[in-house]
Protein backbone atom coordinates (compact mmCIF):
# COMPACT_ATOMS: atom_id res chain seq x y z
CA UNK A 1 0.00 0.00 0.00
CA UNK A 2 1.04 3.62 -0.65
CA UNK A 3 0.64 6.48 1.02
CA UNK A 4 1.00 10.03 -0.54
CA UNK A 5 1.45 13.26 1.94
CA UNK A 6 1.78 16.95 1.79
CA UNK A 7 1.23 19.86 3.32
CA UNK A 8 -1.87 20.98 2.45
CA UNK A 9 -3.35 24.59 1.53
CA UNK A 10 -4.55 24.96 5.01
CA UNK A 11 -1.01 24.28 6.01
CA UNK A 12 -1.66 21.22 7.30
CA UNK A 13 -0.93 17.54 6.64
CA UNK A 14 -2.72 16.43 3.83
CA UNK A 15 -2.80 12.48 3.26
CA UNK A 16 -4.27 10.05 0.52
CA UNK A 17 -3.43 6.73 -0.73
CA UNK A 18 -1.38 6.76 -4.31
CA UNK A 19 -1.71 4.33 -7.02
CA UNK A 20 1.77 3.34 -7.25
CA UNK A 21 4.38 4.88 -8.97
CA UNK A 22 7.21 5.29 -11.64
CA UNK A 23 10.62 5.45 -12.04
CA UNK A 24 11.63 8.43 -14.25
CA UNK A 25 14.75 9.62 -15.56
CA UNK A 26 17.54 11.69 -13.07
CA UNK A 27 16.48 9.45 -9.89
CA UNK A 28 13.05 11.09 -10.13
CA UNK A 29 9.35 9.38 -8.73
CA UNK A 30 6.49 9.63 -9.99
CA UNK A 31 3.54 9.16 -8.39
CA UNK A 32 -0.07 8.52 -8.93
CA UNK A 33 -3.15 9.90 -6.56
CA UNK A 34 -6.93 10.28 -7.41
CA UNK A 35 -7.65 14.14 -7.53
CA UNK A 36 -11.19 13.42 -6.85
CA UNK A 37 -10.75 10.93 -3.98
CA UNK A 38 -8.34 12.96 -2.22
CA UNK A 39 -8.90 16.76 -3.27
CA UNK A 40 -6.81 18.23 -0.09
CA UNK A 41 -3.34 16.48 -1.42
CA UNK A 42 -4.31 17.58 -5.12
CA UNK A 43 -4.46 21.27 -3.67
CA UNK A 44 -1.34 20.70 -1.73
CA UNK A 45 0.86 19.32 -3.97
CA UNK A 46 2.78 22.19 -6.01
CA UNK A 47 6.32 22.28 -7.53
CA UNK A 48 8.38 24.02 -4.50
CA UNK A 49 6.48 22.16 -1.86
CA UNK A 50 7.45 18.97 -0.25
CA UNK A 51 6.38 15.18 -0.46
CA UNK A 52 6.22 12.25 1.57
CA UNK A 53 5.76 8.84 -0.06
CA UNK A 54 5.21 5.55 2.18
CA UNK A 55 5.04 2.44 0.70
CA UNK A 56 4.42 -0.77 2.84
CA UNK A 57 4.15 -3.96 2.16
CA UNK A 58 1.14 -5.40 3.76
CA UNK A 59 2.16 -9.36 4.40
CA UNK A 60 5.61 -8.67 6.18
CA UNK A 61 5.05 -5.06 7.76
CA UNK A 62 8.32 -3.72 5.99
CA UNK A 63 8.13 0.01 4.72
CA UNK A 64 10.01 2.86 3.34
CA UNK A 65 9.56 6.05 3.11
CA UNK A 66 10.48 8.52 0.20
CA UNK A 67 10.66 12.45 1.08
CA UNK A 68 11.76 15.48 -1.56
CA UNK A 69 10.38 18.42 -3.40
CA UNK A 70 8.28 18.50 -6.18
CA UNK A 71 9.23 19.32 -9.63
CA UNK A 72 5.84 19.07 -11.44
CA UNK A 73 2.35 18.28 -10.88
CA UNK A 74 -0.38 17.03 -13.75
CA UNK A 75 -3.25 15.48 -14.85
CA UNK A 76 -1.94 11.34 -15.81
CA UNK A 77 -2.39 10.02 -19.53
CA UNK A 78 -3.64 7.19 -20.92
CA UNK A 79 -0.61 5.31 -19.90
CA UNK A 80 -0.64 6.59 -16.56
CA UNK A 81 -3.97 5.45 -15.99
CA UNK A 82 -3.40 1.74 -17.72
CA UNK A 83 -0.45 1.61 -14.92
CA UNK A 84 -2.66 2.68 -11.93
CA UNK A 85 -5.31 0.25 -12.94
CA UNK A 86 -2.73 -3.01 -12.92
CA UNK A 87 -1.37 -2.02 -9.60
CA UNK A 88 -4.84 -1.60 -8.31
CA UNK A 89 -5.27 -5.25 -9.21
CA UNK A 90 -2.03 -6.47 -8.04
CA UNK A 91 -2.29 -4.88 -4.54
CA UNK A 92 -5.89 -5.15 -4.26
CA UNK A 93 -5.40 -9.38 -4.91
CA UNK A 94 -2.49 -9.41 -2.43
CA UNK A 95 -5.02 -7.42 0.36
CA UNK A 96 -7.48 -10.19 -0.89
CA UNK A 97 -4.94 -13.13 -0.20
CA UNK A 98 -4.49 -11.70 2.85
CA UNK A 99 -7.63 -11.79 4.02
CA UNK A 100 -9.25 -8.49 3.30
CA UNK A 101 -12.84 -8.34 2.29
CA UNK A 102 -13.28 -7.36 -1.56
CA UNK A 103 -15.94 -4.39 -0.15
CA UNK A 104 -13.20 -2.91 1.99
CA UNK A 105 -10.58 -2.89 -0.59
CA UNK A 106 -12.65 -1.05 -2.93
CA UNK A 107 -12.62 1.83 -0.98
CA UNK A 108 -9.47 2.73 -1.06
CA UNK A 109 -8.42 2.32 -4.80
CA UNK A 110 -9.98 5.12 -7.41
CA UNK A 111 -8.84 5.91 -10.77
CA UNK A 112 -10.76 9.35 -10.74
CA UNK A 113 -9.42 12.49 -11.70
CA UNK A 114 -5.91 10.45 -11.78
CA UNK A 115 -2.98 13.07 -11.55
CA UNK A 116 0.77 12.51 -11.31
CA UNK A 117 3.22 14.44 -9.13
CA UNK A 118 6.66 13.80 -10.00
CA UNK A 119 9.69 14.40 -6.92
CA UNK A 120 13.39 13.62 -6.18
CA UNK A 121 13.36 11.99 -3.43
CA UNK A 122 16.19 12.91 -1.42
CA UNK A 123 15.76 10.58 1.36
CA UNK A 124 14.84 7.49 2.16
CA UNK A 125 13.82 6.02 5.56
CA UNK A 126 12.68 2.88 7.06
CA UNK A 127 9.32 2.43 8.37
CA UNK A 128 9.86 -1.11 9.31
CA UNK A 129 8.18 -1.32 12.56
CA UNK A 130 10.79 -1.83 15.37
CA UNK A 131 13.99 0.36 16.68
CA UNK A 132 15.13 1.20 13.36
CA UNK A 133 11.71 2.66 12.21
CA UNK A 134 12.34 6.44 11.32
CA UNK A 135 15.99 5.58 10.65
CA UNK A 136 18.05 7.05 7.10
CA UNK A 137 18.72 4.61 4.26
CA UNK A 138 21.67 4.95 2.80
CA UNK A 139 21.11 5.60 -1.26
CA UNK B 1 -25.13 16.34 9.53
CA UNK B 2 -21.79 16.91 11.32
CA UNK B 3 -20.34 13.14 11.97
CA UNK B 4 -19.55 12.59 15.28
CA UNK B 5 -16.22 10.14 16.69
CA UNK B 6 -18.90 8.30 18.85
CA UNK B 7 -20.69 7.34 15.60
CA UNK B 8 -17.13 5.88 14.27
CA UNK B 9 -16.34 3.08 16.84
CA UNK B 10 -15.87 0.73 13.72
CA UNK B 11 -12.45 2.70 12.85
CA UNK B 12 -11.07 2.02 16.36
CA UNK B 13 -11.36 -1.58 15.92
CA UNK B 14 -7.77 -1.94 14.70
CA UNK B 15 -8.74 -4.30 12.03
CA UNK B 16 -7.27 -1.91 9.20
CA UNK B 17 -4.49 0.62 10.25
CA UNK B 18 -5.00 4.49 10.80
CA UNK B 19 -2.17 6.44 9.24
CA UNK B 20 -0.99 10.00 10.16
CA UNK B 21 0.38 12.41 8.82
CA UNK B 22 2.18 15.34 10.18
CA UNK B 23 4.51 18.56 8.50
CA UNK B 24 7.58 20.17 10.26
CA UNK B 25 8.20 24.08 10.19
CA UNK B 26 9.83 23.55 7.27
CA UNK B 27 6.98 22.22 5.55
CA UNK B 28 8.13 18.70 4.48
CA UNK B 29 5.45 15.93 5.01
CA UNK B 30 5.45 13.16 7.09
CA UNK B 31 3.15 9.96 7.44
CA UNK B 32 3.12 6.89 9.35
CA UNK B 33 1.07 3.95 9.72
CA UNK B 34 -0.13 3.65 13.53
CA UNK B 35 -0.70 0.55 15.33
CA UNK B 36 -3.51 1.98 17.58
CA UNK B 37 -5.95 4.63 17.49
CA UNK B 38 -8.34 4.63 20.82
CA UNK B 39 -11.31 6.59 21.17
CA UNK B 40 -11.40 8.43 24.26
CA UNK B 41 -14.39 10.32 24.22
CA UNK B 42 -16.97 11.94 22.11
CA UNK B 43 -13.86 14.88 21.19
CA UNK B 44 -10.47 13.13 21.90
CA UNK B 45 -8.91 9.95 20.12
CA UNK B 46 -5.76 8.73 21.75
CA UNK B 47 -2.55 7.81 19.07
CA UNK B 48 -0.31 5.17 20.19
CA UNK B 49 3.39 6.16 20.02
CA UNK B 50 6.00 3.56 20.05
CA UNK B 51 9.25 4.35 17.83
CA UNK B 52 7.52 7.29 15.00
CA UNK B 53 9.14 9.63 16.31
CA UNK B 54 9.32 12.39 13.45
CA UNK B 55 5.44 12.20 13.86
CA UNK B 56 5.99 12.84 17.71
CA UNK B 57 8.70 15.75 16.75
CA UNK B 58 6.26 17.53 14.30
CA UNK B 59 3.26 17.35 16.44
CA UNK B 60 5.63 18.87 19.82
CA UNK B 61 6.60 21.69 17.12
CA UNK B 62 3.28 22.57 15.12
CA UNK B 63 0.40 20.99 17.21
CA UNK B 64 -1.41 19.53 14.32
CA UNK B 65 -1.88 16.35 13.01
CA UNK B 66 -3.97 14.27 10.32
CA UNK B 67 -4.95 10.99 10.54
CA UNK B 68 -6.51 8.83 8.21
CA UNK B 69 -9.02 6.31 9.81
CA UNK B 70 -10.84 3.50 8.38
CA UNK B 71 -14.30 1.68 9.09
CA UNK B 72 -12.66 -1.85 9.95
CA UNK B 73 -16.57 -2.88 8.69
CA UNK B 74 -17.03 -1.08 5.19
CA UNK B 75 -13.65 -0.15 4.80
CA UNK B 76 -15.08 3.51 4.04
CA UNK B 77 -12.24 6.18 4.99
CA UNK B 78 -12.40 9.89 7.20
CA UNK B 79 -10.35 12.35 7.58
CA UNK B 80 -9.43 13.80 11.15
CA UNK B 81 -7.84 16.89 11.86
CA UNK B 82 -6.47 16.63 15.19
CA UNK B 83 -4.81 19.18 17.70
CA UNK B 84 -2.38 17.77 20.26
CA UNK B 85 -3.45 18.33 23.72
CA UNK B 86 -0.51 15.88 25.99
CA UNK B 87 1.52 12.87 26.20
CA UNK B 88 0.39 10.42 28.67
CA UNK B 89 2.89 7.91 30.47
CA UNK B 90 1.06 6.32 33.20
CA UNK B 91 -2.37 5.81 34.26
CA UNK B 92 -5.85 4.35 33.34
CA UNK B 93 -5.57 5.07 29.40
CA UNK B 94 -1.92 4.48 28.78
CA UNK B 95 -2.08 1.11 30.84
CA UNK B 96 -5.46 -0.01 28.38
CA UNK B 97 -3.73 1.43 25.37
CA UNK B 98 -0.41 -0.70 26.09
CA UNK B 99 -2.22 -3.83 26.88
CA UNK B 100 -3.96 -3.66 23.78
CA UNK B 101 -1.09 -2.90 21.86
CA UNK B 102 0.98 -6.59 23.54
CA UNK B 103 -1.92 -8.15 22.67
CA UNK B 104 -1.45 -6.79 19.20
CA UNK B 105 2.20 -7.53 18.31
CA UNK B 106 2.39 -10.50 20.26
CA UNK B 107 0.00 -11.76 17.39
CA UNK B 108 2.63 -10.81 14.75
CA UNK B 109 5.66 -11.69 17.21
CA UNK B 110 6.94 -8.42 17.60
CA UNK B 111 5.42 -7.87 21.39
CA UNK B 112 9.54 -6.88 22.68
CA UNK B 113 9.51 -4.17 19.57
CA UNK B 114 6.60 -2.59 20.40
CA UNK B 115 6.70 -1.08 23.97
CA UNK B 116 4.57 1.95 24.26
CA UNK B 117 6.19 5.14 24.97
CA UNK B 118 2.93 7.52 25.47
CA UNK B 119 -0.33 7.61 24.90
CA UNK B 120 -0.71 10.55 23.05
CA UNK B 121 -4.26 12.25 23.36
CA UNK B 122 -5.60 14.75 20.57
CA UNK B 123 -8.64 16.69 20.12
CA UNK B 124 -10.54 16.33 17.22
CA UNK B 125 -11.48 19.16 15.34
CA UNK B 126 -13.15 18.00 12.53
CA UNK B 127 -14.04 14.92 10.61
CA UNK B 128 -14.50 14.47 6.57
CA UNK B 129 -15.28 11.61 4.49
CA UNK B 130 -13.36 10.36 2.21
CA UNK B 131 -14.83 10.30 -1.33
CA UNK B 132 -16.38 6.83 -2.02
CA UNK B 133 -15.45 4.82 -5.71
CA UNK B 134 -18.02 2.38 -5.27
CA UNK B 135 -21.32 3.03 -2.60
CA UNK B 136 -20.43 1.81 0.74
CA UNK B 137 -22.04 -1.73 1.93
CA UNK B 138 -24.60 -1.19 4.34
CA UNK B 139 -23.98 -2.28 7.93
CA UNK B 140 -25.90 -5.15 8.89
CA UNK B 141 -25.52 -5.66 12.75
CA UNK B 142 -28.01 -8.81 12.85
CA UNK B 143 -26.57 -10.28 15.96
CA UNK B 144 -29.33 -11.16 18.10
CA UNK B 145 -29.95 -9.87 20.95
CA UNK B 146 -29.07 -6.43 19.66
CA UNK B 147 -26.62 -3.84 21.53
CA UNK B 148 -29.57 -2.59 23.52
CA UNK B 149 -31.44 -6.03 23.82
CA UNK B 150 -27.48 -7.72 25.48
CA UNK B 151 -27.52 -4.85 27.51
CA UNK B 152 -30.87 -5.65 29.15
CA UNK B 153 -29.59 -9.05 28.97
CA UNK B 154 -26.55 -8.47 31.07
CA UNK B 155 -28.31 -6.65 33.80
CA UNK B 156 -30.46 -9.34 34.42
CA UNK B 157 -27.32 -11.77 34.75
CA UNK B 158 -26.36 -9.62 36.71
CA UNK B 159 -28.41 -9.63 39.05
CA UNK B 160 -29.08 -12.87 38.87
CA UNK B 161 -25.74 -13.44 40.15
CA UNK B 162 -25.95 -10.99 43.10
CA UNK B 163 -28.53 -12.97 44.35
CA UNK B 164 -26.31 -15.61 44.61
CA UNK B 165 -24.85 -16.98 47.67
CA UNK B 166 -22.57 -20.05 46.27
CA UNK B 167 -19.82 -18.79 44.13
CA UNK B 168 -19.86 -22.54 42.65
CA UNK B 169 -23.23 -22.31 40.91
CA UNK B 170 -22.82 -18.77 40.21
CA UNK B 171 -20.12 -19.19 38.05
CA UNK B 172 -22.13 -22.23 36.25
CA UNK B 173 -24.93 -19.38 36.31
CA UNK B 174 -22.84 -16.89 34.64
CA UNK B 175 -21.32 -19.07 32.09
CA UNK B 176 -24.80 -20.42 31.22
CA UNK B 177 -26.75 -17.18 30.55
CA UNK B 178 -23.70 -15.81 28.60
CA UNK B 179 -24.25 -18.79 26.11
CA UNK B 180 -27.67 -18.78 26.25
CA UNK B 181 -29.00 -15.06 26.72
CA UNK B 182 -26.36 -13.88 24.68
CA UNK B 183 -24.67 -16.17 22.70
CA UNK B 184 -21.36 -16.59 23.27
CA UNK B 185 -20.67 -20.48 22.43
CA UNK B 186 -16.84 -20.42 23.66
CA UNK B 187 -16.91 -18.97 27.27
CA UNK B 188 -14.39 -19.45 30.10
CA UNK B 189 -13.57 -18.51 33.87
CA UNK B 190 -10.05 -18.45 34.68
CA UNK B 191 -8.05 -17.89 38.30
CA UNK B 192 -4.57 -16.95 39.20
CA UNK B 193 -2.98 -20.05 40.65
CA UNK B 194 -0.67 -19.87 44.47
CA UNK B 195 2.18 -18.43 42.13
CA UNK B 196 0.59 -15.41 40.90
CA UNK B 197 2.63 -16.44 37.29
CA UNK B 198 -0.42 -18.57 36.06
CA UNK B 199 -4.16 -18.45 35.36
CA UNK B 200 -5.66 -21.64 35.61
CA UNK B 201 -9.44 -22.55 34.46
CA UNK B 202 -12.21 -22.87 36.71
CA UNK B 203 -15.39 -23.34 34.26
CA UNK B 204 -15.95 -23.06 30.89
CA UNK B 205 -18.40 -23.79 27.97
CA UNK B 206 -18.03 -24.79 24.22
CA UNK B 207 -14.93 -26.55 24.81
CA UNK B 208 -14.36 -30.41 25.16
CA UNK B 209 -15.24 -31.54 28.23
CA UNK B 210 -11.63 -31.91 30.54
CA UNK B 211 -10.45 -28.13 30.35
CA UNK B 212 -10.84 -27.07 34.18
CA UNK B 213 -7.10 -26.59 35.46
CA UNK B 214 -5.74 -26.26 32.27
CA UNK B 215 -3.10 -22.69 32.57
CA UNK B 216 -2.08 -20.21 30.55
CA UNK B 217 1.12 -18.25 31.95
CA UNK B 218 1.04 -13.80 32.86
CA UNK B 219 1.89 -12.12 29.59
CA UNK B 220 0.56 -14.47 27.45
CA UNK B 221 -2.07 -15.01 24.97
CA UNK B 222 -5.02 -12.27 25.43
CA UNK B 223 -6.08 -14.14 28.93
CA UNK B 224 -2.40 -13.67 30.56
CA UNK B 225 -2.29 -9.76 28.97
CA UNK B 226 -5.46 -9.03 30.15
CA UNK B 227 -4.24 -10.84 33.82
CA UNK B 228 -0.81 -9.10 33.90
CA UNK B 229 -2.14 -6.19 32.99
CA UNK B 230 -5.29 -6.03 34.85
CA UNK B 231 -6.78 -4.05 31.75
CA UNK B 232 -9.69 -5.80 29.39
CA UNK B 233 -8.32 -6.88 26.18
CA UNK B 234 -9.88 -7.02 22.98
CA UNK B 235 -9.52 -8.76 19.39
CA UNK B 236 -11.56 -8.43 16.39
CA UNK B 237 -9.01 -9.86 14.26
CA UNK B 238 -6.95 -12.50 15.79
CA UNK B 239 -4.33 -13.51 12.77
CA UNK B 240 -4.18 -16.94 11.55
CA UNK B 241 -1.59 -19.19 13.12
CA UNK B 242 -1.36 -16.68 16.31
CA UNK B 243 -3.61 -18.26 18.62
CA UNK B 244 -3.47 -18.80 21.82
CA UNK B 245 -0.50 -21.21 22.45
CA UNK B 246 -1.07 -24.38 23.82
CA UNK B 247 0.20 -25.71 27.32
CA UNK B 248 1.42 -28.44 25.81
CA UNK B 249 3.78 -29.22 23.62
CA UNK B 250 6.24 -31.58 22.05
CA UNK B 251 9.64 -30.17 23.59
CA UNK B 252 8.31 -30.50 27.53
CA UNK B 253 9.56 -33.38 29.37
CA UNK B 254 8.10 -36.31 29.58
CA UNK B 255 7.33 -35.46 33.66
CA UNK B 256 5.51 -31.93 32.55
CA UNK B 257 3.46 -33.36 29.91
CA UNK B 258 2.02 -35.92 32.24
CA UNK B 259 0.55 -32.93 34.71
CA UNK B 260 0.14 -30.53 32.31
CA UNK B 261 -3.81 -30.24 30.84
CA UNK B 262 -4.15 -29.01 27.47
CA UNK B 263 -5.71 -25.36 27.08
CA UNK B 264 -8.54 -25.59 24.63
CA UNK B 265 -9.55 -22.84 22.18
CA UNK B 266 -11.30 -22.48 18.98
CA UNK B 267 -9.07 -23.44 16.05
CA UNK B 268 -9.30 -20.81 14.84
CA UNK B 269 -11.05 -17.42 16.19
CA UNK B 270 -10.79 -14.01 14.43
CA UNK B 271 -12.25 -12.50 17.94
CA UNK B 272 -11.32 -12.76 21.29
CA UNK B 273 -12.00 -10.69 24.44
CA UNK B 274 -10.27 -11.06 28.21
CA UNK B 275 -11.77 -9.03 31.01
CA UNK B 276 -10.41 -9.11 34.40
CA UNK B 277 -12.52 -9.60 37.30
CA UNK B 278 -10.93 -7.48 39.96
CA UNK B 279 -12.53 -7.17 43.61
CA UNK B 280 -11.31 -4.60 46.51
CA UNK B 281 -7.83 -4.08 44.18
CA UNK B 282 -7.21 -7.74 43.94
CA UNK B 283 -7.12 -10.08 40.76
CA UNK B 284 -9.79 -12.60 41.04
CA UNK B 285 -9.93 -14.05 37.93
CA UNK B 286 -10.38 -13.18 33.98
CA UNK B 287 -13.63 -14.17 31.84
CA UNK B 288 -12.74 -14.75 28.19
CA UNK B 289 -14.41 -15.03 24.95
CA UNK B 290 -13.86 -16.04 21.80
CA UNK B 291 -15.52 -16.39 18.60
CA UNK B 292 -14.71 -17.77 14.80
CA UNK B 293 -16.71 -14.51 13.41
CA UNK B 294 -14.83 -11.25 13.07
CA UNK B 295 -16.07 -8.19 14.80
CA UNK B 296 -17.47 -10.61 17.26
CA UNK B 297 -17.43 -8.32 20.15
CA UNK B 298 -18.22 -5.08 20.03
CA UNK B 299 -17.08 -2.22 22.72
CA UNK B 300 -20.63 -2.89 24.48
CA UNK B 301 -19.77 -5.96 24.79
CA UNK B 302 -16.63 -5.28 26.49
CA UNK B 303 -18.78 -2.36 28.69
CA UNK B 304 -20.77 -5.54 29.90
CA UNK B 305 -18.55 -7.56 30.53
CA UNK B 306 -16.57 -5.17 32.71
CA UNK B 307 -20.03 -5.16 34.77
CA UNK B 308 -20.17 -8.68 35.41
CA UNK B 309 -16.72 -9.46 35.98
CA UNK B 310 -16.77 -7.17 38.53
CA UNK B 311 -19.81 -8.37 40.44
CA UNK B 312 -18.21 -12.49 39.73
CA UNK B 313 -15.11 -10.78 41.64
CA UNK B 314 -16.90 -9.37 44.63
CA UNK B 315 -18.63 -12.22 45.03
CA UNK B 316 -15.86 -14.49 44.89
CA UNK B 317 -14.38 -12.20 47.28
CA UNK B 318 -16.84 -12.53 49.20
CA UNK B 319 -17.09 -15.74 49.77
CA UNK B 320 -12.92 -15.90 50.72
CA UNK B 321 -14.41 -14.42 53.55
CA UNK B 322 -17.39 -16.17 54.28
CA UNK B 323 -18.65 -17.19 57.26
CA UNK B 324 -19.05 -21.06 58.24
CA UNK B 325 -22.35 -22.93 58.86
CA UNK B 326 -20.52 -25.46 61.33
CA UNK B 327 -22.23 -27.60 64.02
CA UNK B 328 -20.32 -30.20 66.03
CA UNK B 329 -22.93 -33.40 64.47
CA UNK B 330 -21.89 -32.39 61.11
CA UNK B 331 -17.91 -33.20 62.09
CA UNK B 332 -18.60 -36.81 62.07
CA UNK B 333 -20.61 -38.31 60.01
CA UNK B 334 -20.64 -42.43 59.74
CA UNK B 335 -18.81 -43.67 57.24
CA UNK B 336 -19.75 -46.69 55.42
CA UNK B 337 -17.59 -49.44 54.50
CA UNK B 338 -16.27 -49.63 51.16
CA UNK B 339 -15.43 -52.43 49.04
CA UNK B 340 -13.67 -51.54 46.24
CA UNK B 341 -10.65 -49.50 46.53
CA UNK B 342 -8.68 -46.80 44.23
CA UNK B 343 -4.13 -45.95 43.79
CA UNK B 344 -3.65 -42.18 45.08
CA UNK B 345 0.26 -41.46 44.28
CA UNK B 346 1.27 -38.05 45.69
CA UNK B 347 4.67 -36.29 44.41
CA UNK B 348 5.64 -33.60 47.51
CA UNK B 349 7.81 -31.97 45.28
CA UNK B 350 5.32 -29.93 42.74
CA UNK B 351 1.90 -31.93 44.41
CA UNK B 352 0.81 -33.55 41.51
CA UNK B 353 -1.39 -36.01 42.24
CA UNK B 354 -2.88 -38.97 40.46
CA UNK B 355 -5.27 -41.36 40.75
CA UNK B 356 -5.10 -44.87 39.47
CA UNK B 357 -2.14 -43.40 36.96
CA UNK B 358 -4.53 -40.90 35.85
CA UNK B 359 -3.03 -36.98 36.53
CA UNK B 360 -5.69 -35.00 38.41
CA UNK B 361 -4.05 -31.71 39.76
CA UNK B 362 -0.87 -30.20 41.25
CA UNK B 363 -0.25 -27.28 43.73
CA UNK B 364 -2.45 -26.25 45.98
CA UNK B 365 -5.01 -28.19 44.76
CA UNK B 366 -3.31 -31.47 44.59
CA UNK B 367 -2.12 -30.83 47.98
CA UNK B 368 -5.43 -30.22 49.56
CA UNK B 369 -6.85 -33.39 47.88
CA UNK B 370 -3.88 -35.80 48.98
CA UNK B 371 -4.69 -33.88 52.87
CA UNK B 372 -8.65 -35.16 52.26
CA UNK B 373 -7.56 -38.25 51.52
CA UNK B 374 -5.07 -39.09 53.98
CA UNK B 375 -7.50 -37.55 57.07
CA UNK B 376 -9.60 -40.00 55.84
CA UNK B 377 -7.49 -42.71 55.68
CA UNK B 378 -5.67 -42.04 58.84
CA UNK B 379 -9.30 -40.94 61.05
CA UNK B 380 -12.14 -41.83 58.49
CA UNK B 381 -12.89 -37.79 58.46
CA UNK B 382 -15.18 -36.73 55.43
CA UNK B 383 -15.98 -33.18 56.86
CA UNK B 384 -13.36 -30.23 56.64
CA UNK B 385 -14.14 -26.17 57.14
CA UNK B 386 -12.84 -23.70 55.63
CA UNK B 387 -11.46 -22.56 58.75
CA UNK B 388 -9.24 -25.60 59.78
CA UNK B 389 -7.79 -25.81 56.49
CA UNK B 390 -6.89 -21.89 56.56
CA UNK B 391 -4.98 -23.19 60.05
CA UNK B 392 -3.61 -26.68 58.87
CA UNK B 393 0.34 -26.20 58.39
CA UNK B 394 0.47 -29.04 56.32
CA UNK B 395 -1.76 -26.76 53.37
CA UNK B 396 0.72 -24.23 53.23
CA UNK B 397 -1.54 -21.67 52.28
CA UNK B 398 -0.15 -17.96 52.77
CA UNK B 399 -1.30 -16.33 55.51
CA UNK B 400 -2.96 -13.47 53.53
CA UNK B 401 -4.96 -13.86 50.46
CA UNK B 402 -5.27 -17.42 49.91
CA UNK B 403 -8.21 -17.83 47.60
CA UNK B 404 -9.12 -21.52 48.93
CA UNK B 405 -12.64 -21.03 48.08
CA UNK B 406 -11.68 -20.71 44.43
CA UNK B 407 -8.77 -23.51 44.93
CA UNK B 408 -11.80 -25.48 46.21
CA UNK B 409 -13.96 -24.55 43.30
CA UNK B 410 -11.09 -25.55 41.15
CA UNK B 411 -10.49 -29.48 42.56
CA UNK B 412 -14.41 -29.77 43.07
CA UNK B 413 -14.89 -29.30 39.14
CA UNK B 414 -11.85 -31.28 37.86
CA UNK B 415 -12.76 -34.58 40.25
CA UNK B 416 -16.24 -33.98 38.77
CA UNK B 417 -14.86 -33.61 35.12
CA UNK B 418 -12.64 -36.82 35.42
CA UNK B 419 -15.31 -38.99 36.76
CA UNK B 420 -12.77 -39.44 39.71
CA UNK B 421 -13.79 -42.11 42.86
CA UNK B 422 -13.12 -38.98 45.32
CA UNK B 423 -15.22 -36.52 44.76
CA UNK B 424 -15.96 -32.92 47.28
CA UNK B 425 -19.32 -31.67 48.10
CA UNK B 426 -20.37 -28.58 49.89
CA UNK B 427 -22.98 -29.40 52.91
CA UNK B 428 -22.73 -25.85 53.83
CA UNK B 429 -21.05 -22.46 53.25
CA UNK B 430 -16.96 -23.39 54.63
CA UNK B 431 -17.67 -26.32 54.67
CA UNK B 432 -15.88 -29.29 52.57
CA UNK B 433 -17.73 -32.89 52.06
CA UNK B 434 -15.61 -35.72 51.24
CA UNK B 435 -17.51 -38.51 49.14
CA UNK B 436 -16.00 -41.89 48.72
CA UNK B 437 -16.84 -44.31 45.75
CA UNK B 438 -13.51 -46.76 46.64
CA UNK B 439 -11.19 -47.04 49.50
CA UNK B 440 -8.57 -45.12 48.82
CA UNK B 441 -4.94 -46.44 49.32
CA UNK B 442 -2.02 -43.86 49.18
CA UNK B 443 1.44 -43.12 48.32
CA UNK B 444 3.44 -40.18 48.75
CA UNK B 445 6.57 -39.66 46.85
Amino acid sequence: MMIVAVRGADGQAALGRAMGFRLRPGRKLMVRFSGRQWPEVAKGANPGGHLALTVVEPASYRGYQFKGPIEAVGPAGPAEEAAARSYMEASGGELGRLGVAANLIAQWFCLEDLLGVEFEPLQIFSQTPGPGAGGIVAL
Amino acid sequence: MTLGLSQLKDCFEGIIPSIVATVDTDGVPNASYLSQVFFVDAEHVALSNQFFSKTAANVRATGRATLLAVDGRTGVQYHFHLTFERAIHDGGLFARMAADLKAISSQHGMENLMALKSADLYRVDAITPVYQPVPAEEKVDDRQPSIGGRLAAAAAIVAEISASSDPDAMLDLALDRLTTDLGWNNVMMLAPDASGTRMAILASRGYPEESVGAEIRLGEGVIGISAAARQPVRINDVSRGNRMASAVSASMPEYDRQRTIAMPGLAAPQSQIAVPMVAFGELMGIVFAESAERFFFSCEDEGLLVMLGAQIAALLHAAEDGREDVSPAQTKPAVAALSKSFRVRHYDFDDSLFIDDQYIIKGVPGRLLFLFLKSYTDGARTLFTNRELRLDPRLRLPDFKDNLETRLILLRRRLDEKNAPVRLSRPGRGLVGLELAGTPILNSE
